[in-house]
């Protein structure tokens, strides 16, 4: 039995009475709770041992279940890579290198005939994602490298956002602004030289009078 | 005249969890009609008994909220804390409606998580920790609890191999990336029954996978014990 929407004080009452259905209880755990449904969700969840058993059972699952699709990912992408590099080992045979051979011959000269640009590579960012969610282990970003982070941003107000990034002894290292848009919120951040754990805080106007709105951890490595 | 709350409805069925079902077998344990208008009048007149009442009503649902908020750091004062508050503002005369008690304690620990919040924020930014190393609580679970997930997690592996890629790919959006369930749909071209129907069809596979170890494990016992006798 879903929620449904509310009106009258007194379904309200009577609606914090009422046991969530698995999908809400998801959904507050996962941050993804309309408010009016969080409202309702919270207030009975205070008082209703079964149903924080519930989310307790269904937390671990959730984590499990990530837990099991980022392995799986990671083999999948692996078997990708693997795949491609089979596909590079079939090409290397004697016909195909002295094609190759050849190919790279005339390359050669046309670079020795036509001075080329030396591009400089950027270390690419490394993508992190951050969630402020309790019982997973906190995000983990390399050292030494740009930082293009996704924040868990639902229930945060769309709109522009103040971004601050400080060390464990609170000092800011780094301050930007972003904006949050269809829950969605992401920011790239200077690289951090040296392996500890930050923190990144998001605020409501500016940093130094904008209200905090949420903090979220991470250790570099 | 005392407010007594109507019968409460049943908790949904329709999934295959068999914790969430042992949950539902037992409403009366969990969530039990409380005469409102008696309760806070006890505690208005410092009655133990409505102490009691309201701490066993609330302590644990508290208590999950400001570990889910805030973290294991310091929990049970913060609980502590937060239910005095409540019993003093029940004292003063702050609420007015008795039946609309769950609605106030919601709001007195919300505003408990936002003041800890500006607090630790207000503590990092002023103070220095003279001890280096150790500043960021570890919120990892224990190692019992550590293996129990793994050894989850190893199952839900197997259910989830068991699906399609498709299949995968929508899970990996709703719980690694975290997109909701209407871009999920929007993007994908699922209805919401499609959706929910994969997420059934994962926690069957996990359920089924997770029996079937049991039963397999079961098994073994009775050769092990079988041989040695």
């Amino acid at each position: 039995m879903e929620m449904e929407t509310f009106s009258s004080p007194h379904f309200m009452q009577n609606s914090y009475l009422t046991h969530p259905a698995e999908e809400a209880l998801e959904r507050f755990l996962l941050h993804q709770c309309p408010e009016d449904e969080l409202s309702v969700v919270e207030t009975h969840v205070l008082a209703c041992d079964s149903c924080i058993s519930r989310l307790e059972a269904l937390e671990t699952q959730i984590a499990a279940t990530r837990i099991a699709l980022e392995e799986l990912e990671r083999e999948r992408k692996v078997a990708v890579a693997a795949r491609q590099h089979r596909s590079w080992e079939n090409w290397l045979s004697i016909p195909n290198l002295s094609w190759a051979g050849a190919a790279a011959a005339v390359v050669a000269a046309g670079l020795i005939v036509t001075p080329q640009l030396v591009r400089h590579q950027q270390t690419p960012a490394a993508e992190v994602n951050l969630s402020a969610y309790r019982g997973l282990e906190n995000g983990v970003a390399p050292e030494g490298r740009p930082l293009h982070v996704h924040f868990n941003s639902a229930d945060l107000p769309q709109g522009p956002i103040s971004v601050q990034l400080v060390n464990d002894t609170g000092a800011e290292l780094w301050k930007g602004s972003a904006a949050v848009r269809q829950d969605k919120l992401e920011i790239t951040a200077p690289k951090i030289a040296q392996p500890g754990h930050y923190f990144f805080r998001l605020y409501a106007g500016n940093v130094q009078q904008g209200e905090l709105l949420r903090e979220f951890a991470f250790q570099v490595k | 005249m005392v407010a007594t709350q109507p019968k409460l409805s049943p908790a949904p069925t329709g999934d295959g969890n068999s914790q969430s079902q042992e949950a539902r077998e037992k409403p009366s344990k969990g969530f039990t009609p409380v005469e409102w208008g008696v309760l806070v009048a006890q505690v208005k007149a410092g009655q133990d008994a409505g102490m009691e009442q309201l701490y066993k009503l609330f302590s644990r649902g508290i208590r999950y909220y400001l570990c889910r908020q805030l973290g294991p750091q310091e929990l049970e004062d913060k609980v502590h804390d937060t239910f005095l508050i409540v019993v003093n503002a029940i004292k003063r005369g702050d609420l007015r409606e008795p039946e609309r008690l769950m609605g106030f304690v919601r709001t007195v620990v919300r505003r408990q998580v936002a003041a800890y919040i500006e607090q630790a924020v207000h503590t990092r930014r002023e103070q220095a920790d003279i001890e280096t190393g150790i500043t960021v609580a570890d919120r990892k679970q224990n190692p019992e609890q550590e293996a129990m997930l793994r050894q989850k997690a190893e199952l839900m592996k197997s259910a989830l191999a068991a699906l399609s890629q498709r299949d995968r790919d929508i899970l990996v959006r709703f719980y690694l990336k975290e997109q909701p369930q209407e871009q999920i749909c929007r993007e994908m071209d699922l209805t919401e029954t499609q959706f929910r129907l994969l997420k059934s069809r994962a926690k069957a596979k996990f359920g089924e996978i997770g029996r079937k170890k049991l039963a397999s494990n079961g098994l073994f016992s009775v050769f092990v014990r079988a041989q040695a006798g």
